[in-house]
């Protein structure tokens, strides 16, 4: 199958493509950690959040020392 | 915790290698299969979406050997993605008519020829599709080996199945 041998073309609006990458991971992660299977959803959820969130603070602290310090 | 049973010496063993192997087969021997099926379905998935958006050559251990020693943590998929890059490898090499691999790492000239030939058959991986597809695949891997350390790890405390439901009073609570 081409897809699995030529590569993609992508351009700067491929950066929505973090969000499943982190949703892969806060799933792997609390799947591994978490102690009642029914608890899954709702701590995927709020660490997905936590994952997001953090990046985009990250991306708007370097942002703004980009702009305004350096 | 899980069900203790009789302690087997071999059943860290084990479940690491079935958790290298295939991404959630040692939780599934662990008797822990619904979070031995999430973990084979996110890492799996994870792996291949990156191969696909990537192509043959996201596995390249010649340029990338930090990234390929990630992927190879998934087990089967890493390793049928490196034979798959290895056939085109060889292939394209054969073509060109120079040695597989080149002499030593820094031969420009095996290396220009080899990225020209890369380049005209549009396999050649770009940004930032380099990055993303890479860092899919490689993630994929090392969130495998976490799920590894957890399954041998288990298996030597003898935590078989499911952990036991605690009382509401006694819950350890984790993180977000």
């Amino acid at each position: 199958m081409s897809i699995f041998v030529y590569p993609v073309t992508m351009g700067w609006n491929s950066l929505w493509l973090v969000l499943p990458l982190c949703m892969v991971l806060a799933v792997v992660y609390k799947t591994v950690r978490v102690r009642s299977l029914r608890e899954l959803p709702l701590r995927i959820l709020a660490l997905w959040t936590y994952i997001i969130g953090g990046l985009v603070v990250l991306g708007v602290v370097f942002y703004l020392l980009l702009e305004y310090i350096a | 915790m899980g069900k203790r049973s009789r302690q087997n010496s071999f059943a860290p063993f084990v479940a690491g290698v079935l958790a290298w192997l295939i991404p959630g087969a040692g939780h599934v021997y662990l008797r822990r299969s619904v979070r031995g099926i999430i973990i084979c379905i996110c890492i799996n998935g994870l792996f291949w979406s990156g191969v696909a958006l990537g192509g043959v050559f996201t596995t390249d251990p010649l340029r990338q050997r930090w990234w390929f020693t990630a992927q190879m943590c998934t087990g089967v998929s890493g390793i049928a993605s490196w034979y798959r890059q290895e056939q085109y490898r060889r292939a394209i090499t054969a073509r060109l008519g120079i040695s597989p691999v080149p002499r030593w790492v820094g031969d420009k000239q095996w290396w220009k020829k080899y990225d020209g030939e890369l380049s005209r058959s549009g396999l050649i991986l770009v940004f930032p599709t380099d990055v993303v597809a890479r860092a899919y695949a490689g993630i994929a891997g090392m969130l495998n080996l976490l799920c590894i350390f957890d399954a041998v790890i288990l298996a030597m405390l003898g935590h078989f199945g499911e952990p036991v439901k605690l009382s509401s009073t006694s819950r350890r609570e984790d993180g977000p």
